[in-house]
């Protein structure tokens, strides 16, 4: 895991669904492909939606690492 | 991908808050969306935003408090920062009716940035012929 270089970190604790969905799609729509991007969340929609998201949209999940109180989201621009 | 039309006739905070929340849902997967704005949903796109705009009306006290205290904590993303954050990352046009625009002495530039143009009922009944589906609120 140590070996990921995360690009951008979104700390989206604070937001609400559909906020850390939000934050992730931004940062990788103005992303470079290759590059990994991680979003901080605690909103319990995040662990459906953005593992969906990734996958519709095409992109590579790298980890989803569960924290004390939030969940963390690593996702490679794909395409 | 598909396309969504979302009707807004109400005005209400609660109303346009789950209209924005789902054009989220819909321009977050790719999907293009016009939203068609009505009635009293037209008002609540002017410019300086009037309060009563920002408070929510349930039928449930325990509801309006709630979303009440989120919102003053800045935690909540209003819908009209959440429909110029869409425009941002995908497909959506909002179009205000043309009828009560005028029925309420309004023009273009009393509306909010978010607001793409002014256009009769025919527009909504055109752009509803190829939708995929089609939400009113």
């Amino acid at each position: 895991m140590s070996e990921i270089q995360v690009e951008k970190v979104m700390d989206a604790r604070n937001a609400f669904c559909p906020g850390p969905l939000m934050e992730l799609i931004k940062a990788i729509k103005k992303g470079e492909i290759g590059k990994v991007y991680e979003v901080w969340s605690k909103d319990a929609g995040s662990i459906k939606d953005i593992p969906k998201w990734v996958e519709k949209a095409k992109h590579e999940m790298v980890a989803i690492i569960e924290e004390n109180s939030y969940t963390r989201f690593q996702v490679r621009k794909a395409r | 991908m598909g396309k969504y039309i979302i009707v807004c006739s109400d005005g209400s905070f609660d109303k346009l808050q789950t209209a924005a929340l789902v054009a989220s849902g819909a321009i977050m997967n790719d999907h293009s969306v016009v939203m068609f704005f009505m009635h009293d949903a037209v008002w609540a796109m002017r410019k300086n935003n009037p309060s009563m705009n920002l408070k929510s009306k349930t039928v449930y006290p325990e509801v309006s408090e709630k979303i009440e205290k989120v919102r003053t904590e800045g935690k909540l993303v209003l819908w009209n920062d959440l429909l110029e954050d869409l425009k941002d990352i995908g497909k959506l046009e909002v179009i205000v009716c043309a009828q009560i625009t005028e029925i309420l002495g309004l023009s273009k530039d009393d509306f909010i940035p978010l607001v793409d143009q002014i256009a009769g009922v025919a527009t909504l009944t055109e752009e509803s012929i190829d939708a995929d589906h089609v939400i009113s609120f």
